[in-house]
């Protein structure tokens, strides 16, 4: 199971707004895919996955702010389950 | 590479491949916000420290800058104590007041890492005079991270 997570960039990033889903519970995620779309204080970003898999429950809606650090879904192994 | 014994560059390499996954393993932590401060990594210059520390004597001293996780255990610190610093803990090798810029330990010839680039140099110069005026021991100072 990957974790996706809001990372913590630059020394004083507390928050994130998380704009916009691009993965729904379910879908099929290939590494790489773009799973959700984040605004920090400085710039706005794709959070992407690392590895395939399905991906698990949004633990935030669109327009969430999301602590640093906090994860925001999982993408699920074969067999694996939350 | 065949003035040295297999020894010597097997330890040459297990140095290297520690300063590497301590550093990847701290900036997971650093992205997941753990870590107070955040950290600067030195990823690719494993071999410009390991390979500077191992001309210095054990009392030879350095002073390094921002970047210095790599210099600092090729000096000889423990990953151990550096990680625990890196999370401002007492067992630190700053004892937890410094983090991650500003490891170091007088007694063991670091005179430490800090924040400023090029501060290091008045660092080293202040440690060479009163190293000189002491008349004690040799110095000498690194500061390859300005350059990395």
């Amino acid at each position: 199971m990957e974790e996706i997570f809001v990372p913590a960039l630059g020394m004083a990033m507390d928050n994130a707004v998380l704009l916009e889903w691009q993965k729904n519970p379910g879908d099929a995620v290939n590494a790489g895919d773009v799973i959700a779309i984040i605004e920090t204080d400085k710039t706005t970003m794709e959070i992407n996955a690392e590895t395939s898999g399905t991906l698990g429950k949004h633990r935030y809606v669109a327009n969430d702010e999301v602590p640093a650090g906090n994860t925001i879904t999982v993408v699920l192994a074969p067999g694996e389950s939350e | 590479m065949s003035q040295h014994s297999k020894e010597w560059l097997t330890q040459t390499l297990r140095q290297m491949l520690v300063i590497r996954t301590f550093e990847e393993t701290a900036d997971k932590l650093t992205l997941r916000g753990k870590v107070p401060g955040g950290m600067h990594n030195s990823s690719g210059q494993e071999a410009v420290a390991v390979g500077s520390m191992s001309a210095l004597a054990a009392d030879d001293v350095i002073a390094t800058t921002h970047r210095s996780h790599h210099h600092t255990l090729a000096k000889g610190f423990t990953a151990k104590e550096v990680m625990a610093e890196l999370f401002t803990k007492a067992t630190g090798c700053s004892r937890g007041r410094g983090g991650s810029m500003h490891l170091g330990d007088f007694h063991r010839g670091h005179f430490g890492g800090n924040g400023i680039v090029g501060a290091g140099v008045g660092i080293g110069m202040g440690a060479a005079l009163g190293i000189k005026q002491l008349g004690t021991r040799k110095f000498q100072w690194v500061l390859s991270a300005m350059a990395e």
